[in-house]
Parts: C-alpha cells; sequence; structure tokens
C-alpha cells in the first residue's frame, strides 16, 4: 500500500518522514519532571500520551497531499513535525526546500506589533532579506486586503483578518512547500476562493503542497495524494480519491450509528466494506433505527400512531450513502413501523432542506395515491422515492413526516394537513458532491435546470 | 536530526540578521512602548546608581586607598558598574527571553538560539550610557585616562562572553523550571554585593575572615574583572595577562557549557511552551 507514494528514490522528495513518533509528557506535579530528570531517568513520573505512532510517508516534489483525520487523531501534530517546529520523539524528517506552514490562527505573529511590523517579522523568520521583504510588502498587504488595519496591533484583528493575513504571508514568502491547516476555513467565501485560486496558481508553479482537513471533499479536487490519520496512526495512504472516499465513508458510517453505545459501535465497526448488500435484501438495522431516534427527538412531534425509523439515501449504484454525484438518479427509502390504528387517509411525505433547514423539495406520496392502511404490527415498512436529483452541489438535510391531508380550497397543488402523526427533522443530511470532470456548468444556487441560451439582436 | 530550511540556507548570516532585527525590535520595546521608557530602563538602575554614591561616598569618604590613585568614590564605583549591570540586564532577562517569544516557538521553525541573544542589545546600549557617564565624571574630576586604559576592551569582551554563556544555559533551564525567573535575581543581587564594586578589595583584605576573603576574591571571576578594569583603566596598576588568560578560559568554559545545555534540552521547548 505504501509503494504509492513511497519513492525509493529519496533525491525526488520534497519530504520523507520515516517511523516518526511523538510521545508527548505530561506530568501532574512540575516537580515531577525535575525529579525525573534528576533520577537520570531511572524513575518516570510521566503520563504518556502517543500523538503520533510510526509514521511513514514521503511527498514527491511538486506533489499534493492532503490529510484527513478525526480531531485527536495526529494531524496537528504531524504538521508541526512536517514544519520543523516540533522535535519527533523517534524517527527521521527529511526536508528539502523552504517551509511555510499556515497552522493556526495568527501563528507566528507578535499580538502586541501592527500588522505591517508583523509581516516584514515574519519575511525574515522565513529566510527573505531586506530588499526582498520591502518589494513583497505591498503584494502581501494588497492581498490580505487589511488596508489601514495593517498599521494596528494584531491583537485588535477579527479572526478572518488574522487568517487573511496569515494566509497573505503564507503564500508571498514563495516556499517550496506549502503546508495549510484548516485555519483557511475561517476567511468568508470570497476570500477563501481568492485564496484556493493563488494555492491552484502555486501548484501550476511546482509548489509542493499539504493541505490538512475533515472535508474529504476538498482533498478529492485539491490534491492527488491522501493520507488517513486515526489515532496517531496511518489509517490509509494512497491516491486523494480513494483515501477521501475510504474516510468520507467511515465518517457517513459513524453518523448513522451516532449515539450508540460503544458495545454496538465496535460490533458494525468490524462491517468493513462501505458497500452495503443490506440495501438490497432491506434487512432491519435496528441499531441504526435507534441512533435515527435519537437524533430526530428534540424536534419530534405528532400523535404517534406510527413512528418514522428511518430514512436512507440510495445512490444510482444501489448503495447506500451519505452523498451523491450531480444529477444522479436518487432513491430515498424511508422506514416505518405503525404502532395504533392509523386516520385515514394516512400518507408519508418526504422533504429535503437546505442546510439552514428552509425546505426546498417535498415528495407526497398521497400525489400518487398511495394511502398507508397497515394493521398495528411490528413489522417495518418502506416507502421508497425515486427521483432525479435537481440539486446544486452542498449540504442538504431529510425531512420526513406521516399524516392525513384535505383538499386545499385555496390552491391548487398545494395540500392542506390535517392530523400529523409523525414529523421527524435533522435525522439524516446528504450531499451532493461537484462534478468529478471539468465542466462548462455554473452551479451556483440550489437547484438547477436544463436551459438554452439565445442571442438576438434587434433591428 | 532535522534538516529544516534554515539548516539549508546559508544559514549564518540570515541568522544573525534575524537576530539584530529582533534586537532591534526589542530595543524599541524596552526604550519606545511606555511614556516613559527611557526613564524605566536608564534612569531607575542610574537612580539606585546616584544613592549608592549618595551613601557609599560618605561611608567610604577618603578610605578608597592610595591603591587605586585615590579617585573619588562615584568614578571608583561606575566604571565597573557598567561591566555589571551589563552582566545582571543579560542574565535576569535570560529567565523569560524564551516565553517572551512564545509565540514564535511552537508556530514557526527557525534558529532558536538567537532568542537569549536579543537582549544582548538593549544591554549594551544601557552600557554605552553608563560609560559616557563615567567618561563625563572622569572629565570632571579631572581623573586621567592610564596608559593600560585599552585593557579594558578584552576585559569587556570576557564579561560579554561570560553573560551569553550564563544566559543560554539560564534560557534553557528556565523554560523546563519556571522558579529561575524568582531565584536569579536574587542570587545577581547576592553576588552583586559579594563583588567589590561598592567598596574597595582591600577593605575585605583588612577584615574578612578567610572563607569570606576567598568567597568574594578568589571564586568570584567578577573580582578579577572589576578590580582589573579600575587597574586597567586608571592606570594604578600593571595587567597580569596570565590573569586575563585564565579569565578568558573560564568565560569560554561557561560559554561552552551554556551553549551545550542550550543544544540538549532544544528538543523540549515547543512541547513545554
Amino acid at each position: 500500500m505504501d509503494k504509492h507514494i513511497i519513492s525509493s528514490d529519496t533525491t525526488l522528495n520534497a519530504l520523507t518522514l520515516q517511523n516518526i513518533s511523538k510521545i508527548y509528557r505530561t506530568y501532574s506535579a512540575p516537580s515531577d519532571r525535575l525529579r525525573e530528570l534528576l533520577s537520570g531517568g531511572a524513575r518516570s513520573y510521566a503520563r504518556e500520551t502517543r500523538a503520533l505512532d510510526d509514521v511513514s510517508f514521503s511527498l514527491a516534489k511538486g506533489g499534493r497531499l492532503g490529510i484527513v483525520g478525526d480531531n485527536g487523531s495526529g494531524k496537528s501534530t504531524l504538521l508541526k513535525v512536517l514544519a520543523g517546529v516540533l522535535t519527533p520523539t523517534s524517527g527521521v524528517v527529511r526536508v528539502d526546500g523552504r517551509i511555510s506552514a499556515l497552522l493556526e490562527l495568527g501563528a507566528g505573529f507578535n499580538p502586541d506589533l501592527p500588522g505591517r511590523e508583523n509581516i516584514r517579522q515574519f519575511c525574515l523568520l522565513h529566510g527573505m532579506h531586506g530588499e526582498e521583504i520591502e518589494e513583497a510588502l505591498p503584494e502581501i498587504i494588497a492581498f490580505s486586503e487589511l488596508r489601514g488595519a495593517i498599521e494596528h496591533p494584531v491583537k485588535t484583528y477579527s479572526s478572518g483578518m488574522a487568517v487573511r493575513l496569515g494566509f497573505a504571508c503564507a503564500v508571498y514568502v514563495r516556499p517550496d512547500i506549502l503546508i495549510v491547516d484548516e485555519a483557511l476555513s475561517v476567511g468568508d467565501a470570497y476570500f477563501q476562493n481568492k485564496c484556493m485560486q493563488k494555492i491552484k496558481s502555486m501548484l501550476d508553479q511546482g509548489t509542493t503542497f499539504i493541505y490538512v482537513t475533515h472535508a474529504a471533499d476538498s482533498i478529492r479536487t485539491l490534491c492527488n495524494e491522501g493520507v488517513w490519520m486515526k489515532d496517531g496512526r496511518v489509517r490509509l495512504i494512497g491516491p486523494s480519491s480513494e483515501v477521501g472516499a475510504a474516510y468520507q465513508s467511515e465518517v457517513f458510517r459513524r453518523t448513522v450509528h451516532a449515539g450508540l453505545d460503544s458495545d454496538t459501535q465496535a460490533e458494525s465497526a468490524t462491517q468493513e466494506a462501505p458497500a452495503a448488500p443490506a440495501a438490497n435484501t432491506l434487512t432491519a438495522d435496528h441499531a441504526r433505527h435507534q441512533a435515527f431516534a435519537e437524533r430526530v427527538a428534540p424536534l419530534r412531534t405528532g400523535s404517534g400512531e406510527a413512528r418514522i425509523l428511518d430514512i436512507a439515501l440510495i445512490n444510482a449504484a444501489g448503495n447506500d450513502t451519505d452523498h451523491v454525484a450531480f444529477g444522479e438518479a436518487c432513491r430515498v427509502r424511508v422506514f416505518y413501523r405503525v404502532d395504533q390504528e392509523l386516520p385515514p387517509g394516512c400518507c408519508l411525505t418526504l422533504g429535503i432542506t437546505d442546510i439552514n433547514g428552509l425546505q426546498i423539495l417535498h415528495f407526497n406520496s398521497a400525489s400518487q395515491e398511495m394511502v398507508i392502511t397497515h394493521a398495528a404490527s411490528p413489522v417495518i415498512h418502506v416507502i421508497e422515492f425515486d427521483f432525479v436529483s435537481p440539486l446544486c452541489p452542498g449540504e442538504f438535510g431529510f425531512i420526513a413526516g406521516m399524516g392525513s391531508f384535505k383538499k386545499n380550497p385555496q390552491h391548487f397543488g398545494r395540500l392542506f394537513t390535517d392530523q400529523i402523526v409523525d414529523y421527524v427533522a435533522g435525522g439524516a443530511r446528504f450531499r451532493v458532491d461537484f462534478p468529478t470532470t471539468e465542466t462548462m456548468q455554473d452551479l451556483w444556487g440550489i437547484a438547477y435546470t436544463p436551459f438554452k441560451v439565445s442571442a438576438l439582436t434587434l433591428d | 536530526m532535522i534538516a529544516s530550511q534554515s539548516a539549508q540556507r546559508s544559514a549564518l548570516g540570515d541568522t544573525l540578521r534575524l537576530a539584530w532585527m529582533l534586537a532591534q525590535r526589542d530595543i524599541r520595546n524596552r526604550y519606545a512602548s511606555s511614556y516613559a521608557g527611557v526613564v524605566w530602563t536608564i534612569g531607575v538602575p542610574l537612580l539606585f546608581a546616584l544613592i549608592n554614591v549618595v551613601v557609599f561616598s560618605i561611608l567610604m569618604n577618603g578610605r578608597m586607598g592610595v591603591q587605586y590613585g585615590n579617585i573619588p568614590f562615584a568614578v571608583f564605583y561606575f566604571l565597573p558598574f557598567t561591566l555589571w549591570s551589563f552582566f545582571s540586564d543579560v542574565t535576569v532577562r535570560s529567565t523569560g527571553i524564551l516565553r517572551e517569544y512564545a509565540y514564535l516557538i511552537n508556530k514557526i521553525a527557525f534558529p532558536f538560539w538567537v532568542l537569549p541573544l536579543i537582549p544582548l542589545a538593549s544591554a549594551m546600549l544601557t552600557q554605552a550610557i553608563l560609560l559616557s557617564i563615567t567618561a563625563v565624571l572622569m572629565f570632571h574630576y579631572g581623573v586621567p585616562l592610564g596608559d593600560t586604559a585599552i585593557w579594558f576592551l578584552p576585559l569587556w569582551l570576557i564579561t560579554v562572553l561570560l553573560a551569553v554563556g550564563v544566559a543560554y544555559a539560564i534560557s534553557a533551564l528556565a523554560v523546563f523550571v519556571h522558579d529561575l525567573a524568582q531565584i536569579v535575581p536574587v542570587v545577581i543581587n547576592i553576588m552583586f554585593w559579594l563583588t567589590p564594586i561598592l567598596y574597595p578589595a582591600t577593605l575585605v583584605k583588612e577584615h574578612g575572615a578567610l572563607w569570606v576573603r576567598s568567597l568574594i576574591m578568589d571564586y568570584n571571576p567578577f573580582y578579577y574583572l572589576v578590580e582589573m578594569s579600575r587597574h586597567a583603566v586608571f592606570g594604578t596598576a600593571p595587567i597580569s595577562v596570565f590573569a586575563l588568560v585564565n579569565l578568558a578560559l573560564v568565560a569560554l568554559f561557561v560559554l561552552f557549557i551554556g551553549t551545550e545545555l542550550f543544544r540538549k534540552l532544544r528538543p523540549g521547548f515547543a512541547d513545554v511552551i
């Protein structure tokens, strides 16, 4: 598995890590550290935390590496080791070239100095000379868009301003290796976009790039190699698309089981493969239903004769998933159970909301005259909705409801809710991915519809 | 172990330039950041010096002795005090210098060893001011410059080496032992009184018990620095090259120990700070 990234010719590598381990020692009292030093290592008073455990990989010059992993998986420690800030407890780091690292918000800035002085100091710390710095200064200030605030102390900056200053400095010291932590996501959408453009142009010039993120999606677009860190170890290493997909399916698996006790989690963790045959055979996953119930509990309403148990998204390939491609045919399964006699004319509705909870799409089984008439029983029923997603790339949520409906006396085409049997929100989410290939489409907004453009001239 | 970017560049020149810039900023911070920066950094030590001069010129009236050419107390005191103020400035500041730059230490990879050098610049500035005051005093009292005055330079250099060595050791240790921030100023103060800066060494020879004498005179490098600097500048006694070489060796040894300690402890800085 390691072959992919580790090339035997180390001279072509921008950086190489061999068996890196980093152990943090914490002492319950400061005097314990001294006592240990005085005992000459004979006695240990430390509690050891292994932040990195035998991590090895290398990155070729001009390579673009994405590092994914949960909080506490060792990503930040790894970055600090790469940046040369932390000394690993054991192992060898080889770095070829000037590193510029955007590790944290406002990292490396003296809060008492004005922005301009901090830029000078930052450049000097990254090995630039007097004239070089004065030359780069206006460019950096212009890129940061801090304008007058550049003369104010950095401690007065907002987090957005600090990240703008940090990014502008990090890219203008012309590094051979650029390391960017998630810090970037603090900026507004406009500045993020500007940063991405700048990063892309640096990548085109052959800058080696290391990007750390929670979002598996961005490593696939920005990087060609991927490392997935888990509990201080390398869980998976390979092409960024593979690593991104594997990490994403793990996150998805964990989300649908969130809130369960550890026993059940450990049990389901053994079912590694993301491709779920269960989706086709339709067996009941009680653990999953329980997790769903816990997620929707705060917002659940309805008279309760029936219970919606789960909402599952099935992609075109027939697999249970939390993300679909743009324009992909989707199937949504709503699982429910009837506990008591239902009111007459009971129907099931499914809604899709945007990230703020605003409803965008609505599907009602009543539209196709499907009425739920099951008698009360512990049997689990499923209603499937099939549609081609018109949604633009982004995050969305599912809501579902069961109830009886009446004709709307005022408007055609919108039913009145009579009685709500069950209503669930916040139980399931999904994402529409960006197209994976170059396209002329310009996918802004929430939904997309095919269109034709015509140009006419009036005479 | 880490071939960091700094090691790859033509390192030393860049690093010294960095140290110089940080030192310039340090001076500006100390002298210009508060309303009366100069008053605090120069004025307060001067005030203490003035009190010492007033009190001790009364106590020591006429007792400076022919050994020092019967010079006025102010001159007698100020000349070695310039060396001492430099040493104590650098040493006391070294306890907190790495924490002062904590915002760099665990964020950016750069040669940390420039940090203990930063206080040198402001200490030298203070020393320069004290030296010019000494020069004015000598002119005022008509104290002639001795033929051996040039020997003050190597003595000054030895003081710098000593201060740098001690600063490296203390700055590295203080990262792990916070208490040094309290201990060092006290020790420095005790050393000040144990060194014949405010009083002539002859006083110790006449009245001191044997152990006091050996503590103050035999095992204290500052005794030699202080006494030799007076004899050099006032031309009251010949300079012993042998003693000078010994002092230089001691200073180099301290410098070696200090830098070695710093080098050993450096990998732990980012973990603790």
